[in-house]
């Protein structure tokens, strides 16, 4: 692969490449290379291949690698396996910089979304007089609620129950008394 | 990527909307806008009260201790609005319009027309809004008598309408004084 490149490859491009390819990237280098790529045509040859590598060993299944190799790798690099939650929250989410940059986009939205809405509200302080003068405009308020109200009720205990429905009773008694006791 | 970007940027949006809902009681479903009414100002006796929230919340405090009947009315109000016209021959037909320009205009929408009254030189309508819980969350008032006044109310908040029918009757000032009123209770006159 390395044989392929030519000398306006450099070091430092053919890594962002590697890592575009392998999805190791921030956000920013892959806009860059993917743009690099869409105009220099060995930009472009060279992260395909690097892709199609890069898939073939996502894919490569953990069973494939046996575990006596892996104690192996572990025992002559020193390394002591950390299984424990915090490194493998790290390894699954915080180490894959898609995610990273999720998490740090919610955790934005989160601290921006505190400081708009716990902005304090402003505190009026009213005079005793505009509050005295609030409460007696609430009550003429209220007041004029009150009198549409008592209005109905009158309108209808007045004109309704007496005039019209005991005037239409009064009329029926009447006529009643007219036809069974001759008048 | 682009699924990552646009979630934060609706994300933003929202959180946005929703803070520039808060605080606007215009935008409140028991809010009603009853236009224009400057051209009525002229009259001899002008009442104009707007009451808002934080008034309203100064007001139940020290309501709690000398009326808790007032208080609990007190508790749920986002806005209290009230104008009083005096009403003579010169106004009487524009008022009468008005009042069913609102009741057109009302009356094509979720508000509830509960009381109408309508006699020579008279009318009355209350309207109320519920909202999912069946709890009354607007009120509206409107009414004119001829010779006396005319009057547009509209009470935003959660309402409990005995009580405030209770308490309409208790305070049942005769006549209201030529006070005009604007936010925050500051008295121009």
């Amino acid at each position: 692969m390395l044989e392929k490149r030519s000398h306006n490859i450099s070091d430092k491009l053919l890594e962002k490449i590697i890592s575009v390819a392998y999805g190791d990237s921030g956000w920013m280098v892959k806009f860059i290379i993917n743009r690099k790529a869409k105009r220099n045509p060995e930009v472009r040859e060279l992260l395909d291949e690097y892709k199609l590598t890069a898939n073939s060993v996502h894919r490569l299944k953990q069973s494939e690698v046996p575990e006596s190799v892996m104690h192996l790798v572990r025992v002559k690099t020193n390394v002591k396996s950390e299984n424990n939650f915090w490194s493998s929250v790290y390894i699954r989410f915080l180490s894959k910089p898609i995610l990273s940059t999720a998490v740090a986009g919610v955790m934005i939205i989160a601290i921006a979304s505190v400081l708009l809405f716990n902005q304090p509200k402003p505190q009026h302080k009213y005079t005793e007089a505009q509050i005295e003068l609030a409460e007696k405009q609430f009550k003429e308020s209220l007041a004029i609620v009150g009198r549409v109200f008592s209005n109905t009720e009158k309108e209808f205990d007045e004109e309704i129950l007496n005039n019209q429905i005991n005037k239409s009773l009064g009329k029926g008694f009447y006529l009643i008394n007219d036809i069974l006791i001759g008048g | 990527m682009n699924k990552l970007f646009l979630s934060i940027i609706i994300a933003v949006l929202f959180t946005f909307t929703v803070n520039a809902q808060t605080g606007d009681v215009t935008k409140e479903p028991g809010y009603v806008d009853f236009g224009n009414l400057t051209e009525f100002e002229n009259s001899t006796g002008v009442t104009e009260v707007m009451i808002e929230e934080d008034l309203l919340s100064a007001l139940a405090q020290i309501s709690d201790e000398e009326d808790p009947n007032i208080m609990s009315v007190l508790s749920g109000l986002k806005l209290v609005k009230a104008f009083v016209f005096e009403v003579d021959d010169t106004n009487i037909d524009k008022l009468l319009s008005k009042i069913n320009s609102i009741d057109s205009k009302l009356s094509g929408t979720d508000w509830k027309r509960i009381v109408k009254t309508r006699k020579e030189n008279e009318a009355a309508n209350v309207y109320i809004k519920l909202n999912g819980k069946k709890q009354i969350i607007g009120l509206a008032v409107t009414s004119l008598d001829a010779g006396d006044e005319a009057a547009f109310v509209n009470i935003v908040g959660t309402i409990d309408l005995a009580t405030i029918g209770k308490l309409g009757k208790q305070f049942n000032i005769p006549h209201l004084e030529g006070i005009k009123h604007h936010k925050d209770g500051k008295d121009e006159n």
